[in-house]
């Protein structure tokens, strides 16, 4: 193995530095004083005692514990995302959660029963533009009005009030609402 | 363990290592083994055998802290190795940085320690040879060093530089034809 090693050397030299080769086989002219090897062991330990020189301890290998990987997962930067994150889901949660007050989520609207709207669109035929009301109903299918006084009509047919009921409309109607009639 | 003439093993070195008791025991024996080894590797980068000393007792002082630390995956004197240099480096650098304002840059400058120094006893074509080493710079150096004079293969040096073997087959074939060309300017050829 040895001589293998120096064979190889040998080739590089030969290839590359001839020259060097030569110098190789003279002695490099370094020397060390008389008994220095034998001083080296000493020297080092007395050189350790007096800076106080101390081994480091390799770390113990052990599997870490969940609350040791939470600790190390508890940075103040991964907090803040973790902070962020949540505040995120809480808007998203906020924003999007069903409404309790009936007054600003269209789903309100689709809870109502069919029953309870027509109720409502018949109790109050005069908050609604008839195109709304014609078309809250499908064509022909538009109920009757049933009147305070009983009566009902169908449409198309004229509305037939007992006198005594028209007596009590003319009578609460403003004068304007009279001129109008009769520019009707 | 009975007193023996064989060199210990890697794996009794670590052995005695890991227990408190025998701790110092497996320090002393990795320190008997592998001192020289390092101290020549030191040296031929430093250059000067004072400074060898200095930076070899760091290295040891380095090893004896973190040698708990190994985990084994290289060989041992693959670990070694990397501190030595490394430490041998940060000298030089550190060196080059306190002679930065003086007249003669860190590389002429060791050079001139070399001349100075006692324990260097080489010829002038030995000193050549060095002062043409210093003026590699210190990653191709210690590329030089390692495989010209540990002759280490370039698998290892790959594992203690942290280099592709290619890198380093064309890094020492560059120190080569540096150091010709420098020779050849000075007419030794």
């Amino acid at each position: 193995m040895i001589m293998k090693k120096k064979d190889e050397l040998h080739d590089e030299l030969n290839e590359h530095a001839p020259f060097l080769r030569e110098f190789k086989k003279a002695d490099d002219g370094f020397q060390v004083p008389d008994g220095y090897f034998e001083s080296v062991e000493d020297s080092v330990f007395r050189q350790l005692e007096a800076i106080g020189a101390t081994r480091h301890a390799p770390a113990p290998k052990h599997r870490p514990s969940l609350w040791q990987v939470l600790q190390s997962l508890w940075q103040p930067r991964i907090a803040l995302a973790f902070a962020g994150v949540l505040a995120v889901a809480f808007s998203a949660w906020w924003l999007f959660r069903p409404a309790t007050d009936g007054t600003t989520d269209s789903r309100t609207h689709l809870m109502v029963s069919a029953e309870d709207a027509e109720s409502y669109l018949l109790e109050n035929p005069m908050q609604l533009e008839p195109e709304d009301l014609a078309a809250a109903f499908p064509e022909g299918q538009l109920p009757a009005i049933t009147l305070e006084n009983g009566g009902s009509n169908t449409p198309g047919e004229a509305v037939r009030l007992a006198p005594e009921d028209l007596e009590l409309l003319l009578r609460d109607m403003t004068d304007e609402e009279l001129g109008n009639l009769h520019a009707l | 363990m009975p007193p023996t003439n064989k060199p210990a093993s890697d794996e009794q070195i670590l052995q005695l290592l890991r227990s408190d008791n025998t701790f110092e025991r497996g320090f002393r024996m990795l320190m008997n083994v592998y001192k020289e080894r390092l101290y020549w590797h030191i040296r031929r980068m430093v250059l000067v055998h004072e400074d060898a000393d200095d930076v070899l007792q760091n290295t040891f002082v380095k090893i004896y802290r973190g040698v708990l630390l190994f985990e084994g995956k290289s060989k041992l004197y693959t670990w070694l190795y990397r501190i030595a240099t490394n430490e041998a480096i940060t000298f030089l650098q550190n060196r080059k940085r306190h002679h930065a304002s003086a007249i003669d840059d860190g590389d002429n400058g060791l050079s001139n320690r070399l001349r100075a120094d006692s324990w260097f006893d080489g010829d002038a074509v030995q000193l050549q040879l060095q002062e043409a080493i210093t003026q590699l710079p210190d990653k191709q150096r210690t590329v030089f060093n390692l495989r010209y004079y540990d002759e280490m293969p370039y698998e290892e040096m790959s594992r203690v530089l942290d280099t592709s073997v290619g890198a380093l087959k064309a890094s020492f074939h560059h120190a080569a034809k540096k150091i010709e060309s420098y020779f050849r300017q000075a007419d030794h050829f």
